[in-house]
């Protein structure tokens, strides 16, 4: 018998009020590992791509890995997976905490909901099964004080609860699902599916010990994952500041989004934000998620002035920056708060601040009115117009209603598309393509439109992992050459890590060797894995949620970047070469007198074909004229470079990627491709 | 500490250290005699003792924003007015 997971799942039908299990075959087990693999397979199984996202027919599925719930470091997650009402295509979301072990020890690697509940109703799950329960008396309340509630209305401290906020009862397309008031599986809209259900919450309390195959063998494992992360640098930077330990360094290297991706360098964003100066003033402890020894959490408390908060989560790096630098703001105070209402309505930090950031620029563009923002003045660094932004949002008020559809429908509706950033209707997360040039193929073919969870690329182009044990050698920050094979790789390990599953920091701070994974996954399920069949499995998983993605509709076209993140920064690079360099340069000629569309589109074509693909050379040698260099400002050597680092040869790594994942021009996995990996159903779906 | 080649202690390099090597140093920034970044790292080593050598091992080291590695390495020259950081190996995001 396998190990590691129970081999079955709890389907609840809300439309019917029932509830039975449904056995899950070993061999899914092995092939998909659990998580978000395993609820793929289900997912392809079902034809869940038929159902529209808000229907009662999206199966939402909560599900556990074989890991979760182990004590194995970082192993607290689980996954939720739907289709997205944000994107429309796939979505996956992983969710740290506490709920996962409870909801392992109840005897179901995990739960899926099917139909829709006529009244509101939470999921009571124990190791008898689970009870569907009235939640009308829930309803509207948001999700710190819905947790407290459920625990004292089980009657157990110790039960857990995810559950969602007013966002989600909103239907706003970026809500997410909540547990321990700071752990979040955030991205997608999962708790907009949730809402539509009107499943407010689900509470898990469970007392069941879960076999493992090797019980020494898993062990010896997990103490060898514990002693790497004693001494990994990595992981005592999380602790000591969080994830937002970043911020400095990811400033410094023009990683860090600044005013909607406009400028490169916010000299005084960490100052104000990083983990560095959280830990310095408002930091009351750290916390971790279930067994986890790096405890990157942050705990803070702001105990007086306008947004005061009591004692809390605090912001993580993607808060940090999507609710702070994004907005340009300075306060560490108010982007404190402004995380700690997301987390009490139940929205995605990420998408809400880039929804934010966009209508900012879209004012300031004159495409958005007063009128339609009902008298809000948006502007960059206005603490007070962002909370009031968030609550509209969550109680989609006025233009908080078309906000709730995220950047990709309102930019459609209100224009400004060159600076909605996003991919396939999902807001990009705050890494910069233009410094880690490997992220832009992560946010490009990233199965749920732009993540930075879904592979190793952040870790690997930070310089800090390496596909050795793959075969594969790492590539340069911002160059071409290697991206596509770097990719490949880091999307085994990431699909992995959200199927196996286990939280990418510690793995990843652990040195994310393939082979330990493979060890521990062998010692806890029995299935025989090895470096090789791992990078199968990892690669099993990607094509069928590939394929996934490709019914929902998902084509080539999908798999691009906004040109507002591959081109160099309208404000804020390092000399004044950018008015040369940037593209905006053609708005800023008095086009509006020659009113000639066609030549500043030609001459803009040119631009881009010719000017910038070679304007690391063309600069170089005017740097040697000395008309150029007898000038007030003086090309200095780094210029040519800086520009060459921050335009992105996006297409000619997404041409090799193409090559290397066999995909062909309608953006689908090749026949033989799917047969070879054991995909035979998944080909006949797709090639008909 | 003496100013190399006689120009004046404000002149001299910035050196910037920041997450748990700051925290390790009890120190956030200081002015450097270095001529190079090879320099400054033997410095660093020199003046807050072996408990910070671990976090120099594969530390990354920026020059005006700039990472050295695509730079001279530890061969890139310093000029007075240059800002040097020093991240320990860290990752967060």
């Amino acid at each position: 018998m396998m190990g590691g997971n129970w081999g079955k799942v709890l389907k609840v039908n809300l439309t019917e009020s029932t509830v039975e299990e449904e056995v899950i075959p070993e061999e899914h087990y092995r092939d998909f590992l659990g998580g978000s693999g395993l609820a793929a397979k289900w997912f392809f199984d079902h034809r869940g791509w038929e159902a529209e996202p808000l229907s009662p027919d999206n199966p939402l599925m909560i599900m556990n890995g074989p890991l979760s719930g182990t004590n194995y470091p970082g192993a607290s997650r689980l996954e939720v997976c739907a289709r997205s009402p944000l994107t429309g295509i796939w979505g996956e979301a992983s969710m740290g905490g506490h709920f996962s072990p409870q909801l392992k020890r109840t005897g179901y690697d995990g739960i899926i909901v099917l139909g829709a509940s006529e009244k509101p109703v939470y999921l009571y799950v124990t190791d008898e099964g689970a009870e569907i329960r009235d939640a009308s008396h829930l309803w509207g309340k948001d999700t710190y004080e819905t947790e407290e509630l459920l625990k004292r209305e089980v009657g157990d401290q110790r039960a857990q609860v995810i559950c969602i906020g007013p966002a989600g009862e909103n239907l706003v397309k970026f809500a997410n699902v909540m547990n321990d008031r700071g752990s979040t599986a955030g991205r997608c809209g999962m708790g907009a599916v949730m809402g539509y259900k009107r499943l407010k919450a689900v509470v898990a309390r469970g007392s069941k010990k879960f076999p493992v195959a090797d019980e020494a063998g898993f062990k010896a494992a997990r103490e060898k994952m514990s002693e790497a992360l004693k001494f990994s640098m990595v992981a005592e930077g999380l602790h000591a500041f969080g994830s937002n330990v970043h911020m400095e360094y990811g400033m410094a290297i023009g990683d860090v989004p600044v005013k909607n991706w406009r400028e490169a360098y916010w000299a005084e964003g960490p100052e104000k934000l990083g983990g560095t100066t959280v830990a310095e003033t408002i930091l009351t402890r750290t916390h971790s998620c279930f067994a986890c020894p790096v405890a990157c959490k942050r705990i803070v408390e702001i105990k007086e002035g306008p947004y005061r908060m009591e004692e809390g989560p605090g912001s993580e790096y993607e808060a940090a920056a999507a609710l702070g630098t994004l907005q340009r703001m300075d306060s560490m105070e108010a982007n404190h708060k402004a995380n700690e209402l997301c987390n009490r309505y139940g929205m995605d930090v990420i998408s809400c601040g880039g929804v934010i950031a966009y209508a900012t620029e879209a004012f300031e563009a004159g495409l958005l009115k007063e009128s339609d923002t009902g008298g809000l003045k948006l502007g960059w660094n206005q603490p007070d117009t962002l909370l009031e932004l968030i609550r509209r949002i969550a109680y989609r008020e006025g233009i908080g209603d078309e906000m709730a559809e995220g950047v990709r429908t309102m930019s459609k509706k209100f224009g400004g598309e060159e600076f909605a950033v996003h991919v396939k209707g999902l807001e990009c997360p705050m890494h910069d393509p233009r410094a880690l040039w490997g992220m832009a193929l992560t946010y490009a073919t990233s199965i749920r439109g732009a993540c930075h969870c879904a592979d190793a690329n952040l870790y690997v182009d930070l310089g800090l992992l390496n596909h050795n044990e793959l075969g594969v050698k790492r590539s340069w920050p911002y160059r071409a050459k290697g991206k596509a094979a770097q990719t490949v790789a880091s999307q085994k390990k990431g699909v992995i890590a959200n199927s196996a599953v286990i939280c990418q920091y510690a793995w990843n701070a652990s040195g994310g060797s393939l082979a330990d994974m493979a060890g521990a996954l062998r010692a806890l399920t029995g299935f025989p894995y090895t470096v090789e069949e791992l990078a199968r499995v990892g690669d099993r998983i990607w094509y069928i949620k590939r394929a996934i993605g490709n019914l929902c509709g998902a084509t080539r076209e999908d798999d691009r970047l906004p040109q507002r993140i591959l081109e160099p920064h309208p404000e804020g690079v390092t000399s004044s070469l950018h008015l040369a360099v940037f593209p905006q340069f053609m708005s800023m000629v008095p086009m509006g007198k020659i009113r000639a569309e066609r030549f500043k589109e030609t001459t803009a074509g040119l631009l881009k074909k010719y000017l910038f693909p070679n304007m690391d050379k063309i600069l170089t040698s005017l740097n040697k004229l000395p008309m150029f260099s007898m000038r007030g400002k003086k090309l200095e050597r780094r210029d040519p470079e800086e520009v060459r680092r921050r335009t992105v040869a996006f297409d000619e790594m997404l041409e090799e990627y193409y090559r290397l994942r066999d995909i062909d021009e309608k953006g689908r996995p090749s026949r033989s491709r799917l047969e070879e990996l054991g995909l035979k159903d998944v080909a006949d779906a797709l090639h008909g | 500490m003496r100013p190399p080649r006689g120009y004046g202690y404000e002149e001299m390099p910035l050196v910037k250290l920041y997450a748990t090597l700051r925290k390790a140093a009890g120190e956030k920034e200081y002015r450097s005699r270095a001529r190079n970044v090879g320099q400054v790292l033997e410095e660093l080593r020199e003046r807050y003792g072996d408990g910070v050598d671990r976090y120099l091992r594969g530390c990354i080291v920026l020059v005006n924003g700039q990472n050295v590695g695509y730079l001279k390495g530890k061969r890139t020259k310093l000029k007075e007015e240059d800002e040097v950081s020093v991240f320990p190996p860290l990752a967060g995001g």
